[in-house]
């Protein structure tokens, strides 16, 4: 165990897969919540009001999110990682498989992957839940509606106040936009809305 | 006389390499490495050559009967190219 523990160590130092996994973290984050609060106020202004389809929805885009995020990132992080590697194999003049520096990134790439994957299907999915209630008749469908959108505004405050802490400068600044681009979306779901209607 | 000579054994207790490193690779990390190989007591590095991806660097590794195969897997293992072996010293056990 304690081999495996320093293996893992020395791949996130060698790969600098901590920065990275924040940054995607951060990003896939946001995007899930921003299209499940898209999903839903779509769902809302269509008149879509049966716990079931919401349901459905919110599932589908998870592995939707989760499947996209996952080959993206994946191949994307291979790609990139392994040109590097290729790179560095010219400098030393020798051929780096099998190697502590390979094995690294390729770890490093499975796991910003599957960081991808995870984080905004987590959001999605959790937003999903108020619908769930509603299946269950604990929760009646425009309290599941509220209380979605209010989940994913929540993590959106959440991410920027994050994002602020990692700027160590104007944490307000960061919730703020980050809120703000959940609440913009919402209002311009509501005005396809009005357009449609007129 | 040349019986006595027969008798004992060659083992190696200092090489001096010659060793490019991917600069990602702390230092720490491949010294620690080294010192685990079998035989070997005490390693010393010193890096000569810096450059964008890689460090070039001297390494003194001493210790009463170093595995060199060993050593050479160790440096493979961990990215490191092998440039040269610039000093030896082999003892008579």
């Amino acid at each position: 165990m304690g081999y495996i523990l320093e293996r893992v160590r020395q791949y996130i130092e060698i790969s600098n897969a901590l920065e990275i996994v924040r940054r995607y973290f951060v990003i896939n984050a946001f995007d899930g919540a921003v299209t499940i609060l898209g999903a839903v106020m779509g769902a809302y202004i269509s008149g879509i009001n049966t716990p079931k389809a919401l349901i459905n929805m919110g599932f589908s885009v998870s592995i939707a999110l989760a499947m996209s995020g996952f080959t993206g990132s994946l191949l994307m992080e291979l790609a990139e990682r392994g040109g590097e590697v290729k790179e560095l194999e010219k400098r030393l003049f020798r051929k780096l498989d099998n190697s502590l520096i390979t094995e690294a990134h390729n770890f490093a790439s499975l796991v910003a992957a599957l960081v991808d994957a995870l984080s905004p299907a987590v959001v999605a999915l959790t937003a999903t839940v108020p619908f769930i209630l509603a299946y269950m008749g604990i929760m009646v469908m425009a309290d599941a509606f509220k209380a979605s959108i209010l989940i994913t505004l929540t993590f959106t405050a959440l991410l920027g106040f994050y994002l602020g802490r990692i700027s160590k400068t104007r944490v307000w600044l960061y919730t703020a936009a980050m809120v703000g681009a959940g609440l913009l979306t919402a209002a311009l779901s509501l005005m396809l809305e009005g357009a449609f209607h007129s | 006389m040349t019986e006595e000579y027969e008798e004992g054994e060659a083992v190696i207790t200092r090489v001096v390499i010659d060793v490019m490193k991917p600069r990602e690779l702390p230092l720490i990390d491949l010294a620690s490495a080294l010192c685990l190989v079998d035989g070997v007591d005490e390693v010393h590095i010193i890096v000569s050559e810096v450059d964008v991806k890689t460090e070039t660097m001297k390494i003194t590794v001493a210790g009463n009967s170093i595995d060199c195969d060993e050593l050479y897997k160790t440096l493979e293992d961990y990215g490191c190219a092998l440039r040269s072996t610039d000093e030896v010293v082999a003892v008579r056990k």
